[in-house]
């Protein structure tokens, strides 16, 4: 497990809250409300972080919730609790996935692959523990491929990754370089908040 | 693109502050003496600080992502503006923030419009 990217995230779990849990929430409540609707069969949330996100999911699906802080999920977990459905939580890194292949219908991941370390080789974990034609859904932020968008985020992205995320990744082309095949990307703001559909190969 | 008013408000009173602020800030700064690249790179930074706090500020309320792009071009171009115009001729503050207010609205104004070209670019392809 990657103790620099723990300790990250566990200093941030106090503050997480406060910090996104008004106006961000508020702002991409529609698009994640859409996103989550899709949720089916058994999934694997990897970054469940302080479980913001487990308000939006459908009743009845049965999740595994994986994050690398444990601060992180101690605060998840009365969100986890109170789900309508079979919802387990576990302290696990992303790039050391210990299921068994083919475990999951699913992968969803929110705000996630902005700060996984290593995120193709995080991505070829998550392509091992999917069905085969299993799907990735993934709702990220990630760098622009437009001026000046693209030089603004990567003039700020030292500062931002001290902090918490990188801000200038290019996950589209990780999920590709991962081996999975894009079904569609969508843009929610510029084309830096999008939401990402790809398949496993079959 | 967004079209609640909550949002809107927040995003544009954001740009608006972070554009006067900052044109006050490098009035401050900058005199007639200094060379303008000089004044226009620290106008730069000065918007550059001024747009980071200004984010952090307005970003519980409105999501730190979608202020930071329209807040942090508006203090970089009202800060180098600015600043290149005090090298030339001196400025008071009120006609700074005027202008840097003017840059934040337009900013603002040029990035929801990207917003609603870039949105419609997403991408789909078919097996």
């Amino acid at each position: 497990m990657d103790a620099l990217t723990r300790r990250k995230w566990d200093r941030a779990a106090g503050a997480f809250d406060f910090i996104n849990g008004l106006g961000a929430e508020r702002r991409w409540e529609p698009v994640k409300r859409e996103f989550f609707s899709t949720m089916h069969g058994r999934v694997l949330f990897v970054a469940v972080g302080t479980g913001l996100d487990i308000r939006y999911f459908p009743p009845a699906v049965q999740i595994d919730g994986i994050d690398i802080s444990d601060k992180m999920l101690e605060r998840a977990r009365p969100r986890a609790e109170a789900y309508a459905g079979p919802m387990t939580l576990r302290h696990l890194d992303v790039h050391d996935l210990d299921y068994p292949a083919g475990t999951f219908d699913q992968v969803f991941t929110s705000c996630t692959f902005c700060s996984v370390p290593d995120p193709v080789r995080a991505l070829e974990a998550v392509r091992r523990v999917l069905k085969p034609a299993g799907e990735l859904r993934m709702f990220e932020h990630t760098g622009s491929r437009y001026f000046p968008f693209n030089a603004l985020l990567n003039l700020m992205n030292p500062i931002a990754r001290l902090t918490g995320p990188e801000i200038n990744r290019d996950t589209v082309g990780n999920v590709r370089r991962a081996g999975f095949r894009l079904v569609e990307v969508r843009h929610a703001y510029l084309d830096v908040v999008k939401t990402i559909h790809a398949v496993a190969p079959a | 693109m967004e079209t609640r008013p909550y949002f809107i408000a927040g995003d544009l009173s954001c740009s608006l502050l972070v554009g006067g602020v900052t044109a006050v800030a490098a009035i401050a700064t900058v005199s007639q003496a200094w060379p303008m690249p000089a004044a226009m790179l620290v106008g730069m930074l000065l918007g550059m600080a001024v747009a980071a706090v200004g984010i952090l500020a307005f970003g519980r309320c409105f999501g730190m992502i979608e202020l930071q792009m329209p807040a942090m071009l508006t203090g970089m171009l009202s800060g180098m503006i600015v600043s290149m115009i005090v090298t030339r001729s001196p400025m008071a503050s009120s006609t700074g923030a005027a202008i840097g207010g003017a840059l934040g609205l337009a900013t603002f104004a040029a990035v929801w419009i990207a917003d609603v070209w870039l949105r419609a670019k997403g991408e789909r392809w078919t097996p």
